[in-house]
This record gives C-alpha cells, sequence and structure tokens, in this order.
C-alpha cells in the first residue's frame, strides 16, 4: 500500500516536472532556443528548414502555423522593457522606428489567443494605420481604456502578451533577427 | 541503492521521458488534430476564405491584420491546382505538411502577376525524387510545388489595409480556388 503511494507519487512529480520544463524552454525559458532584446523574444530557428524540437513545440502544440523566415519575422514580448510582466490594469507605450520591413504589425494575444476577438481589429495594429512623429518613430498606447493617438486595446484581466511581426523584412533582419531596433515598451500609469 | 535515491531516479527518469515525449510527440499530435478540424471546415481541395470571428478557433494567435483563406489538399488522386487572383497589396500564400512543417511560401512582390497557377505535386513522384527544388519556375504565371506530403495545407493570406476594406479582400481571397488538376 505505502509502495504504491510512493510510486504514485513519484510518477505525478516526473510527469509534472517533464511537462512543465518542456512547456518552459519551448516557451522561451532559459533563452536556449530564444534570443532576447530587452523584453522581446525571438525563437531563432522559427520559419528555417532547421527549425528544432523546442521551437516547433512552442508554436504547433498551440496550433499556431510558422511563417517562413523570408516572410516573417515574429517577436514576442510578456514584460515591459523594466522586466514586469504587462499588466491589464496598466498603461503602456510602445515607442520605436519599426521602417526595417515592408511593413509589420502588433496584436495583443492572451494564452494565444488574439485578445478581444470580437473586436478583433481593435487588438490589432499595423504600419498602414499608424500615426507616426516627424522623425518616423511610431508610439502606440497599449491600454484597456481608449487613448488618442494609436491605440493597442487590451483586455481588462489575464495575463497578456504581445506579438509583433515584420513582413517581408529586409535580408540582415531574417539572418540577425536579434540585432534589428525593437521598440521600448514603457509603463505609463496603473488603476 | 537506497529508497530515496530509487524513487527519486524513477521521477528523473519519467520527466525526461515526459519532457521529450511533449517536445516530439505534442506538436504532431496538435497538428493532426489541426489537419482534421480543417478538413471539417473546408472540405478537400476546396479554398475556404475564414471569418474574422472564426479566425481564432480555426488559426489560433493568426494575425488579425490579414484575411486568411485555407485549402486541405489531397494528391492521392493526382495534382492540384491553386488559381490565386494576387492582389497589388500585400499578398501571401503558404504550403505546410500535415506536420506544421512550410514547405513552400510566396509572396505578391516575389509573384509579380496578378493571375498565377501553382500546380502542387507529390514530391516522390518527381525524377529527382528528394533532391528536386521545393518549386520550379515554370512560365510567369505557372509554378510547379512539390509537395513532400500527399496532404496538406494552402494558406493565402492578404493584407487588410482598413477595416472598411475587409469585404474586398476576403472577395479577392475568394476569387481563388484550389482544384485537383485533371
Amino acid at each position: 500500500m505505502f509502495g504504491r503511494v510512493k510510486l504514485a507519487i513519484t510518477c505525478l512529480i516526473g510527469i509534472a516536472v517533464g511537462l512543465i520544463s518542456a512547456r518552459y524552454v519551448a516557451g522561451g525559458g532559459f533563452d536556449l532556443v530564444t534570443l532576447s532584446q530587452g523584453p522581446w523574444k525571438t525563437w531563432t530557428s522559427a520559419g528555417l528548414n532547421t527549425m528544432d524540437p523546442y521551437t516547433k513545440a512552442h508554436f504547433l502544440a498551440a496550433g499556431r502555423l510558422v511563417d517562413n523566415r523570408r516572410e516573417v519575422v515574429e517577436y514576442e514580448a510578456r514584460s515591459d522593457g523594466a522586466g514586469s510582466p504587462l499588466d491589464t490594469a496598466c498603461s503602456y507605450s510602445i515607442a520605436g522606428r519599426l521602417d526595417w520591413a515592408r511593413w509589420w504589425s502588433i496584436s495583443v494575444s492572451q494564452n494565444g489567443v488574439i485578445a478581444a476577438n470580437t473586436k478583433a481589429r481593435l487588438a490589432s495594429l499595423h504600419s498602414g494605420e499608424t500615426i507616426y512623429e516627424a522623425d518616423g518613430t511610431a508610439i502606440i498606447y497599449l491600454s484597456s481604456q481608449p487613448h488618442t493617438g494609436n491605440w493597442l486595446a487590451m483586455p481588462s484581466s489575464g495575463d497578456v502578451n504581445l506579438v509583433l511581426r515584420f513582413y517581408d523584412p529586409a535580408p540582415v533582419s531574417r539572418a540577425h533577427p536579434n540585432t534589428m531596433t525593437l521598440p521600448q515598451i514603457t509603463r505609463e500609469t496603473c488603476q | 541503492m537506497s529508497g530515496k535515491l530509487f524513487w527519486f531516479s524513477v521521477a528523473v527518469l519519467l520527466g525526461i521521458a515526459v519532457h521529450i515525449s511533449y517536445v516530439l510527440f505534442v506538436p504532431r499530435i496538435q497538428m493532426d488534430a489541426k489537419m482534421s478540424e480543417f478538413t471539417k471546415l473546408a472540405g478537400i481541395n476546396h479554398l475556404m476564405v475564414v471569418q474574422p470571428d472564426k479566425l481564432e478557433s480555426v488559426l489560433p494567435d493568426a494575425d488579425p491584420s490579414l484575411a486568411h483563406a485555407i485549402c486541405v489538399f489531397d494528391l492521392s488522386a493526382g495534382p492540384i491546382v491553386v488559381k490565386a487572383m494576387v492582389p497589388t497589396a500585400y499578398w501571401l500564400i503558404s504550403f505546410y505538411a500535415p506536420n506544421g512543417d512550410g514547405f513552400y511560401s510566396l509572396n505578391n512582390r516575389q509573384a509579380d502577376v496578378r493571375n498565377l497557377n501553382l500546380m502542387v505535386v507529390n514530391k516522390s513522384n518527381g525524377t529527382n525524387g528528394d533532391s528536386s527544388p521545393d518549386a520550379l519556375e515554370g512560365t510567369d504565371n505557372q509554378i510547379t510545388v512539390r509537395s513532400p506530403s500527399i496532404r496538406g495545407l494552402v494558406v493565402l493570406r492578404a493584407r487588410i489595409a482598413a477595416p472598411a476594406m475587409l469585404a474586398r479582400v476576403q472577395a479577392d481571397l475568394a476569387a481563388s480556388n484550389c482544384v485537383p488538376a485533371s
């Protein structure tokens, strides 16, 4: 009886450790298969013929199709520039020059699902509908409440992350995605 | 070996087995499920435009800045042709094997034509086997794409420049089709 309990507990611990560690590494933990630049992460082999199993797991286990690197370079952010997780009670500015691809888009995602999907257009913004500063900088406001200027709607609760995609990127960015200029994510105010 | 060390070793070995199994098999199982779902939704060798309210369930985390259309192809009865109407705005066609590996993609600038026929053939039927390139450029508007598998998925995407243009972009996608070659 005591041996069976030990076996059950051992199996539970083994399965939990195996699952959590696999999901952690595939999700970008330890930066084993990702490159980080500030809060932004990119999966280094995503969209290449040499895509590693962890990167495949990150995308395909969530039912996400991976775009060819020649077509799309993609980054994800779960925190602001100070390293704090994105909080739906706060508002953020996302600022930078993003003109190194034919066009770009940024969307808010919740657990692999584009947020506010009944109003999907509110949960994303692309380069063609963005207002730019005189020097070409884009300043995007991420908040759950409407904001003047380039507003990216955030849900009112839950964990969120940002997905930034560059379409038809320049060859240098495809080869060295961690060297490209990415926008700063700055926390502005919190409720 | 002491009892504690034995149980610790069992937990570690099981953890390693689960870790490897998750990484290797879960993506494949998930993609098999997605392919079945795509087939139920769109049928075989038939192009279906994905409505925005279905986008998240059909293509999780897909970019809502794009309109999407999917076609599950089956080459068991012979090649298929994707007859694509290519808009002047950003457009992308991507081909995937059932395990999720992308094997060919082309955007509107690379295509550089308004009407494009992509003949999809099984790679194993090619005269040069696996050493064949994934696509053979034919005439200006005819391309042969070699699929590594009998079945697969084609995804067409077109940029929605502004929300008011959604219907027009979807109509552009719907003007394409995905049919048996013969």
